[in-house]
């Protein structure tokens, strides 16, 4: 059985369905990003496994013992919230020790605890400062020390890295890392930043108005999304909607079908072609291809992103599409505005999303 | 069914501790609060046997055109008085916000001089400087100082700081940058100051008219000392109780009192909300320019009312060491020696100390215990939100009303607090009924800016609420508890409202003592028994700075910068 096994949750607020029958099973040891836009209810599923929230139905198994109905104290976890929410008026070793004193711990053990986990966030020099003497960076490793110094068998983290500057968001981003690795913790992070989701996450939960849209891990949601919703939410995506006929795909302006490397049903469908799979040329490709116009283009230092307007004789439709292209291979080619290029596409680039959702867009 | 199933089961979980002290505030709301206000509305509708005869009591009020006339009189003096003051403080406020005149710490205190006195303080100095044997009789504008125009005078400087403190805080909460992108769009300054300046502060202008008319229509120590054949509504209530022993009139008038300050108490509520719709957290504060005429104005306006209060306050403490006034203005102590006169001696002093002290310590616990209940726990929303209406309430209710309506509710025999008459126990309950709200406000600002996440993470790491608020939660808001007892304490030591009705030959007040000589006619004692009250008072304040300096000292390694 999974360390964490939710089932069937509901909650809503007044009117607002928060959770809409979330169901997730989550392994020991495993690191779990809750990913969705704000409002989706990614914190208040976090705050629901942890008791700070209360389910209206549905039940949380945490190693094999039913906490659906236990309050926040009695349940096992430490928490890291954005604001920190540290102490002002303690040190930062009392902050830390905190909970080891309430529990009458004998001195030693206490100090020896606080003491390797300030070294293991190297924090080591601010032991005895306060809160308001450290940066927000150091805040925020004080603060998941203090989680941590309880030994707790689930680590939650809400949005910690929001509010740090960019820099020293990457740096805590690969502390907490390899402070998961070190421990082997099982540990839950809500964040809003994909980036921070595919860089962190063993397992990625996307999230939207109370669903879950898709488990996976960062590759998976990424090349092979289950909605369009989670396509459009991680990274950018084209959209495009063809025909299915036999094994091959027709889409709209373009010269041939694409082959398909899944077997499909035929008939009308969505697919998601990611820009940096399109491929680029100044000269017209064998092979299925469409051609179009560029209308922009964007230097994003080491790579291109190029709009173009697809020429689409059979439809009035003037579809645009992203491209884009590391610079290497931009030097290759002409690329300016309103100067026409060809575009093609590997068959297996090309996801088709799930029926139902096809359907449903 | 439905009900039963939403209730949230951590809420059941919690109710234990929290959830009984919750319910036991409201309980304690209800018992001195509630229930005394709630008795006296309906002895307003009885008759002496205690039947019930509907509204005869009021009809007959209002075909009595002697009784009439003060509850006309009292609206005279509150909407003068609002007037004054609220247009006066404006200015003061103005000049300390918006200009860059020199001396505005000590303005700032002087300002405040007038809420280390009992309201008739003012009163008595005024009759030395304006009354029959005044020193520049001659200088008042009206024809007599005993009356309309005294009490109007009096009053407002009493009620001046009251109106500073709000005029000031909206004043100061103005944005810097509406003025700057006003500035650069070439509006000229006194468009600015209508169009920027005004609105910003028009919430604390209403909110500070409010409370000004509530005190005075509430206050009866200054037309007592200085109203001479004026009656208002607040001597009246006085004059029926207290002489008459006519408990239905009492509470008819009471009624009427009540009625007033519930609707004032109703729009500041409604303004309040406005005003924090409109406030910005991100604003950037105000920093005035040197402007040489607005700065000479406002330190010439600041001067004069400074010097105006301090003149009058002055003066009271002045003619309290005079032998004979204005006879004889030898220096003397004789004026000092109260237990050789009427009104409760030196032992009244000792009664204020004892009071006060037991106001500031027992008031400022449970105001904050109830404000920490109302703020930090979880569930019983509806009780909770009862509880913070019943928070509100004493701002609507004038001190004599509550003293009044306590002694319908606890001398009825059948009273099982009953005993509680006539003892200390229920000169500080009722203060500190009556002035719950100011405190309880100070305490939950001080609460609300302590993260709700301290109590989520004091979950996971398995310490109790409890732990956490000795640990952190008090030691964060010392400050404000200091604050709430020593505003406790001054309140306590200046008030004669609720306790003229309720204080026993044991535990006569020095406010009332000041009273009572001067209705014996004894003035200079009742301006001796006003300074001593005016320095302890003074003392305290002096003593309360000394410790938040040295408890901010203390707490500046872990301060915000």
């Amino acid at each position: 059985m999974s360390y964490l096994s939710i089932s069937h949750l509901q909650k809503s607020f007044n009117d607002l369905l928060a959770l809409n029958d979330i169901s997730l099973e989550i392994e020991k040891g495993e690191f779990i990003c809750f990913l969705g836009p704000s409002g989706c209810g990614k914190t208040t599923l976090l705050r629901t496994i942890c008791g700070l929230e209360s389910q209206d139905s549905g039940s949380i198994i945490q190693d094999s013992v039913d906490i659906s109905r236990l309050s926040a104290e009695k349940r096992d976890f430490g928490i890291v919230f954005q604001s920190y929410a540290l102490f002002p008026n303690l040190s930062v070793f009392d902050n830390i020790a905190f909970g080891l004193v309430n529990q009458r711990r004998p001195k030693q053990e206490i100090t020896d605890k606080v003491n390797e986990l300030l070294s293991l966030t190297g924090l080591q020099e601010h032991a005895q400062k306060y809160p308001s003497q450290l940066s927000g960076g150091q805040q925020q490793r004080v603060a998941l020390c203090r989680a941590l110094a309880m030994e707790p068998g689930l680590l939650l983290l809400d949005e910690p890295l929001s509010a740090l500057d960019a820099k020293i968001r990457e740096h805590l981003r690969r502390e907490i890392c390899r402070i998961h690795r070190k421990l082997g913790l099982t540990t839950i992070m809500v964040t809003h930043d994909q980036t921070e989701a595919m860089t962190m996450a063993d397992r990625i939960v996307v999230m939207n108005a109370g669903r879950i849209e898709h488990v996976g891990t960062p590759e998976e949601i990424y090349l092979q999304p289950a909605s369009a919703f989670v396509a459009d939410f991680i990274g950018t995506s084209n959209t495009l909607y063809g025909e299915i006929k036999d094994t091959s795909l027709l889409l709209p302006g373009w010269t041939a079908p694409v082959a398909l490397v899944e077997k499909r049903t035929g008939g009308e469908t969505t697919i998601l072609i990611r820009p940096e799979h399109l491929t680029l040329h100044n000269e017209q490709p064998s092979g299925p291809h469409a051609q179009g116009t560029i209308s922009d283009i964007e230097f994003l230092g080491s790579q291109l992103s190029v709009e173009l307007k697809l020429d689409d004789h059979q439809t009035q439709s003037n579809k645009a599409l992203k491209a884009t292209l590391s610079l290497q291979d931009a030097h290759h080619l002409t690329l300016t505005r309103n100067c026409p290029v060809w575009i093609s596409v590997q068959p297996n680039n090309v996801c088709l999303l799930a029926e139902q959702e096809a359907s449903a867009a | 069914m439905n009900v039963l199933l939403k209730q949230n089961p951590l809420t059941r979980l919690s109710f234990s501790g929290q959830g009984a002290g919750i319910v036991l505030s409201i309980i304690g709301m209800l018992v001195f609060l509630v229930l005394p206000v709630w008795s006296l509305l309906s002895r307003s509708v009885e008759n002496k046997d205690g039947e019930f005869i509907g509204l005869a009591n009021f009809a007959y009020y209002f075909q009595t055109p002697a009784l009439l006339e003060s509850a006309w009189n009292s609206l005279i003096i509150a909407a003068a008085c609002t007037l004054l003051v609220t247009s006066s403080a404006f200015l003061y406020a103005y000049a300390l916000n918006r200009t860059s005149m020199p001396g505005k710490s000590v303005f700032r205190l002087l300002a405040q001089l007038p809420m280390l006195a009992p309201s008739m303080m003012p009163a008595i100095g005024l009759i030395y400087l304006f009354g029959n044997q005044g020193v520049i009789k001659e200088w008042f504008p009206a024809d007599s100082v005993y009356g309309a125009g005294g009490i109007i005078v009096g009053l407002s400087l009493w009620c001046f700081p009251h109106a500073l403190i709000i005029i000031n805080t909206a004043l100061s909460l103005s944005d810097k940058r509406l003025h700057e992108a006003a500035r650069v769009m070439g509006t000229p300054a006194w468009r600015r100051f209508l169009t920027v300046t005004l609105p910003a502060a028009r919430y604390g202008l209403i909110s500070a008219a409010l409370v000004v008319f509530t005190l005075v229509l509430a206050d009866f120590g200054v037309p007592k000392v200085i109203g001479g054949q004026f009656d208002v509504l607040a001597t009246d209530i006085y004059k029926r109780v207290v002489g008459q022993q006519n408990f239905q009139m009492g509470a008819v008038v009471g009624v009427l009192l009540l009625l007033p300050s519930l609707l004032a108490f109703g729009l500041d509520r409604f303004f309040q909300r406005k005003q924090q719709e409109s406030f910005s957290t991100s604003a950037v504060p105000y920093k005035p320019e040197a402007n040489t005429t607005k700065d000479t104005l406002a330190l010439i306006y600041c001067s004069v009312v400074a010097i105006g209060l301090m003149t009058v306050i002055g003066m009271a403490i002045y003619a309290s060491f005079v032998t004979f006034w204005p006879y004889n203005l030898s220096f003397t102590l004789a004026n000092y020696d109260f237990d050789m006169m009427d009104g409760g001696g030196w032992d009244a002093w000792f009664n204020s100390i004892e009071m006060a002290f037991l106001t500031a310590l027992i008031g400022s616990l449970c105001i904050f215990l109830v404000a920490w209940l109302n703020e930090k726990t979880k569930g019983l929303k509806q009780s909770r939100n009862l509880l913070h209406l019943l928070a509100f309430m004493p701002l609507a209710v004038p001190g004599l009303v509550l003293g009044l309506g306590y002694i319908f509710f606890f001398n009825h025999p059948d009273n099982p607090l009953h005993w509680i008459y006539g003892t200390m126990t229920i000169l500080v309950l009722s203060t500190i009924a009556h002035y719950f709200t100011v405190p309880y406000l100070t305490a939950t600002t001080a609460l609300k800016q302590i993260p709700n996440e301290f109590s989520a993470v004091a979950d996971s790491l398995k310490v109790s609420q409890a732990q956490l608020f000795r640990r952190v939660t008090l030691p964060l808001s010392l400050p404000a508890l200091l604050d709430i007892s020593v505003y406790l304490f001054l309140a306590a030591i200046t008030t004669v409202s609720a306790v003229v009705f309720l204080y026993s030959t044991d535990t006569t007040l020095a406010a009332v003592a000041i009273l009572n000589m001067d209705e014996a006619g004894d003035t200079s004692p009742a301006a001796a028994m006003a300074t001593v009250v005016f320095v302890s008072a003074t003392v305290v304040r002096l003593i309360h700075s000394g410790l938040t300096a040295s408890l901010r000292k203390h707490s500046q390694a872990w301060q915000l910068k």
